[in-house]
């Protein structure tokens, strides 16, 4: 099969959120494309969501292997009632975004790709990267209150607007 | 202060920006190509199996004639992929991805490298007193699959190598050392590739050209 080159800027896209750097979502994509290829994959039904997979699943290998471990805290659903919805109603400038990005590890990186690249929901994503939905709010929870910190400080510091 | 949008939006406007270059989307539109053309030939071969037999001596009279021929003066198509080669071997060689494995052992290259059709070796070029093995990855050429070996110098320097199961159709016509052919050399963007067969096997050599 061959991937149109929309599909393969999402695929790119996708490992840069994963790597955080373009060098090493290069190297990732072209090492996914091509275990996908020679896997002989006529059956695969979802090919984008399987070369993401691959993709996922050489990264945090490699993090394992490197033995970077990213412990998070287990979270209850139910305290993140209303998540969602407030982060529809956030608003931000593009200068923020851009620090936002910078400062989230891959891990939240990745839920927030989904999240707003692909506009899956907590529950989706969940179910796609087979994590916790408690995981994935409290990855979400993370980009609000960066969101909301970088954004007050900005404000309170920028006078001259 | 800049243009305030709604998170979501604002979140996929920045990470849509970027895309992949028109190099880098060739690399991979080449690679996934290639890998469609062997399907197809797989398929092909196996439905005309059958007729095989009786073209089989009319070929090889014909075929034996040209490939002599051949090999003495390769024509210009052959020399056209051999270039290619050298172009793909240039790029992986001035740009090392990660390792899949890092070893200095060939025995744990030969080990891990199973997906291949044929065991990797060291080759006649390759010195072992100038040479450490440093680890290898998974490649292709020409949408084939192959090894990359990494080696080091003592000066510092890095060699890599690539070998690829030997297919005539893909690669052309190549020098074959197992009956004293010189290597092609090519050289390319500050690198100066060596490529052969080997016991049956498509290789490569690249060292960056000391000026």
């Amino acid at each position: 099969m061959i991937f149109s080159r929309k599909i393969l800027d999402n695929l790119c896209r996708y490992c840069l959120a994963l790597t955080g750097q373009r060098e090493d979502a290069e190297d990732l994509l072209h090492t996914a494309l091509e275990s996908y290829l020679y896997k002989k994959t006529g059956n695969v039904k979802r090919p984008v969501a399987y070369v993401r997979r691959i993709a996922r699943n050489r990264y945090f290998d490699r993090l394992r292997r490197m033995n970077v471990v990213q412990f998070e805290r287990l979270e209850d659903p139910e305290s993140y009632s209303g998540l969602e919805e407030s982060l529809e109603q956030m608003i931000v400038d593009k200068l923020t975004i851009e620090r936002v990005w910078q400062s989230l590890n891959s891990a939240e990186r990745e839920v927030v790709y989904l999240w707003a690249v692909e506009e899956m929901s907590a529950s989706e994503i969940a179910l796609h990267l087979n994590l916790p939905r408690g995981t994935v709010l409290s990855r979400l929870y993370r980009l609000r209150k960066r969101v909301a910190g970088k954004f007050s400080s900005k404000i309170s510091g920028d006078n001259h607007d | 202060m800049t243009k305030q949008k709604a998170l979501r939006e604002q979140l996929r406007n920045f990470l849509e920006q970027e895309k992949l270059d028109d190099r880098q989307y060739a690399s991979i539109r080449n690679m996934m190509k290639e890998e469609g053309d062997e399907d197809r030939k797989a398929n092909t071969r196996s439905r005309q199996k059958k007729w095989g037999a009786i073209a089989a001596s009319v070929l090889i009279i014909v075929t034996s004639t040209f490939l002599v021929s051949r090999f003495i003066h390769p024509a210009v198509d052959d020399r056209e992929v051999a270039f290619q080669i050298a172009e793909e071997v240039a790029t992986n060689h001035i740009k090392i991805r990660t390792l899949d494995l890092e070893t200095s052992s060939m025995e744990q290259v030969q080990y891990f490298f199973d997906r291949l059709d044929f065991v990797p070796i060291y080759t006649s070029l390759a010195d072992p007193e100038e040479l450490v093995l440093k680890g290898g990855r998974y490649c292709t050429l020409q949408g084939k699959i192959a090894a990359q070996l990494v080696f080091g110098t003592q000066g510092g320097e890095t060699v890599t190598y690539y070998q690829a199961a030997y297919d005539r159709e893909r690669f052309g016509v190549l020098p074959i050392m197992d009956r004293d052919m010189e290597p092609m050399v090519v050289k390319r963007r500050g690198v100066e590739i060596k490529i052969w067969v080997e016991n049956d096997v498509a290789m490569a050599q690249a060292r960056t050209i000391a000026y």
